[in-house]
């Protein structure tokens, strides 16, 4: 595929004069971000802002298609390579403008290479994994204990400094480090130099019958929609933040007590600041979906619910009979998107699906910032936005769908030089007037909707 | 030993709105019984059969305890103790 970006405008609300690719990730923070692993500005490996435009315009066509066969008169929408960018580092810009001071982001991160040069990628959500992987190989405790921070917050700084334990590995022959990992629990995977690109960004299935929603008052595409979602981390509370901003009503199922994401440092107010950054605007229900009795109310609200959302492990939705054929029993015709990790390919049992791990495995020009969680709630928002356009209900999105979807697009790094400055602060860029139409200032600085409908 | 308890926001209605109290005790779970004593509700949120509960993290002095015996985990007088969420992935 190569970029057509007809449809989609550069600087958009941005008041810069912004030429293309590079100025926009110069400008909207992505070097900045994707650069604090390095210690200074780097623009990323791909033209990530053209993609994820190109991607939102097409969604956006998508929308408009579903918001006129609504009766809802909306003619027009736009996007731009600014938005995009914006929109990719918008948990970053929300952590920047947070009541608590940000943390410092000293550089450093994997892949990790083996004694043969082999790189790859560790994951592990659970600290004992990592204490059993590095005891094994002698690492010292130190080192090990003070690094698990950085390694679980990476996700949060783009950064991941490790002193002395890349070294550790790097004495190591590759076949060792494998079983060593094995053995412990620790998710290995091997980066790959072939990019990953075969498969749809997403698949649809199933036919919803003649199921339109009538004209409602407001006039967004999705409006008088309601999308019932049980989602955490990044990839599915994106998708249903798209689908708010398209106009819905997101319905957000949180264990009792709430999502424990709500209370990770920084916070905005009240609420974490990344967090808010996903889930503004959406209600909240508490709902142990563990008891029968939770599923059960998960089932009576999505009675009147047009979209289910989840982004739940492999197995969870047979385990706890919230199945597509379950949703569709109580609620004919509902859209039934599940936004996993790996989606069907690497089999019952995958190795952890997180953004890292899957940008390793599938090629990706790799980053520590968040680019294919970004980019798969894109893409799985995108999938059910067709989907309620062509009346299928059933999305199937992974992070290795979205990434083969990012590995389709042509790798031809722009390198016009810059005409304006590199972002290196993004508190600057959330209070600098040229932004302002981009933004919201709220307890922290949220990023507006990426598409403006015009009627 | 007395040491300071970084208190995060989800966990303060049980210290009166307090960011920080002050805790005694050798160890983290003697830490953790002192601040039940004084800010009932806390413990039952921080330990789940046993063991420090899955979706917490605590540090003493940026340490995570769980590298130095969990609830077992040696303080001294003016460690720094600070409870976190902890969610992990992307």
């Amino acid at each position: 595929m190569t970029l057509s970006l007809d449809a989609v405008s550069v600087a958009g609300p941005v008041d810069l004069p912004l030429a293309g690719e590079q100025d926009v990730q110069a400008a909207c923070g992505i070097m900045h971000v994707h650069g604090r692993r390095f210690g200074r500005p780097t623009p990323l490996g791909l033209d990530y802002a053209s993609i994820v435009a190109a991607e939102l315009a097409e969604l956006g066509a998508h929308a408009l298609t579903f918001a006129q066969a609504r009766g809802i008169p909306l003619h027009a929408v736009s996007t731009s390579l600014a938005q995009a960018a914006l929109l990719a580092v918008a948990q970053y810009l929300a952590a920047a403008t947070a009541d608590d001071p940000a943390e410092p982001h000293s550089p450093g991160g994997p892949p990790f290479h083996s004694a043969e040069g082999v790189a790859f990628e560790i994951e592990a959500l659970d600290p004992s994994v990592w204490q059993r992987f590095w005891a094994t190989f002698g690492a010292d405790d130190q080192a090990v204990s003070q690094g698990w921070r950085p390694f679980l917050h990476r996700f949060a700084t783009a950064t991941c400094p490790l002193p002395s334990l890349p070294e550790v590995l790097a004495a190591h022959p590759m076949a060792w480090i494998t079983e060593v990992a094995h053995r412990t629990g620790m998710t290995l995977v091997r980066v790959s130099d072939q990019p990953v690109c075969h498969g749809p960004a997403f698949v649809l299935s199933g036919a919803s019958g003649d199921q339109r929603r009538g004209c409602p008052a407001e006039l967004l595409p999705l409006s008088g929609l309601v999308v019932l979602e049980s989602c955490r981390r990044v990839q599915g509370p994106l998708a249903g933040h798209l689908l708010r901003l398209l106009g819905a009503t997101v319905l957000r199922i949180e264990p009792p007590g709430g999502d424990p994401s709500r209370w990770v440092p920084p916070m905005a107010g009240d609420t974490s600041a990344r967090f808010r950054a996903l889930n503004w605007g959406k209600d909240v229900v508490e709902i142990d979906l563990s008891t029968p009795g939770g599923r059960q109310e998960a089932l009576d609200l999505a009675t009147s619910a047009d979209v289910f959302l989840h982004n739940w492990a492999p197995g969870k939705a047979e385990q706890w009979s919230l199945r597509p054929a379950d949703l569709a029993r109580v609620r004919p015709g509902i859209v039934y998107a599940h936004a996993s990790g790996w989606g069907a390919e690497l089999g019952a049992n995958p190795p952890l699906g997180t953004d890292f791990v899957v940008q390793a495995y599938s090629g990706v020009p790799p980053s520590l910032m968040t680019i294919v969680d970004v980019f798969g709630g894109v893409v799985c928002a995108h999938g059910i936005v067709t989907a309620l356009t062509r009346g299928a209900t059933r999305v199937d999105s992974s992070l290795l769908s979205a990434a083969g979807r990012l590995n389709s697009w042509q790798r031809r790094r722009c390198a016009e030089p810059l005409t304006v400055p590199v972002c290196d602060d993004l508190t600057a860029l959330a209070a600098d007037p040229r932004f302002a139409r981009a933004l919201i200032q709220d307890d922290c600085v949220l990023v507006s909707s990426p598409w403006e409908f015009t009627s | 030993m007395a040491v300071t308890v970084s208190i995060p926001t989800i966990l303060r209605t049980h210290t009166g709105g307090e960011k920080s109290v002050s805790a005694t005790g050798t160890t983290l779970a003697e830490i953790i019984d002192d601040l039940e004593n004084n800010h009932g509700g806390l413990k039952a949120r921080l330990v789940k059969e046993g063991a420090l509960h899955r979706f917490v993290n605590v540090y003493v002095n940026d340490e995570d305890v769980r590298f130095a015996g969990g609830l077992t985990a040696p303080v001294k007088d003016g460690d720094n103790v600070t409870i976190l969420p902890a969610v992990a992935g992307g």
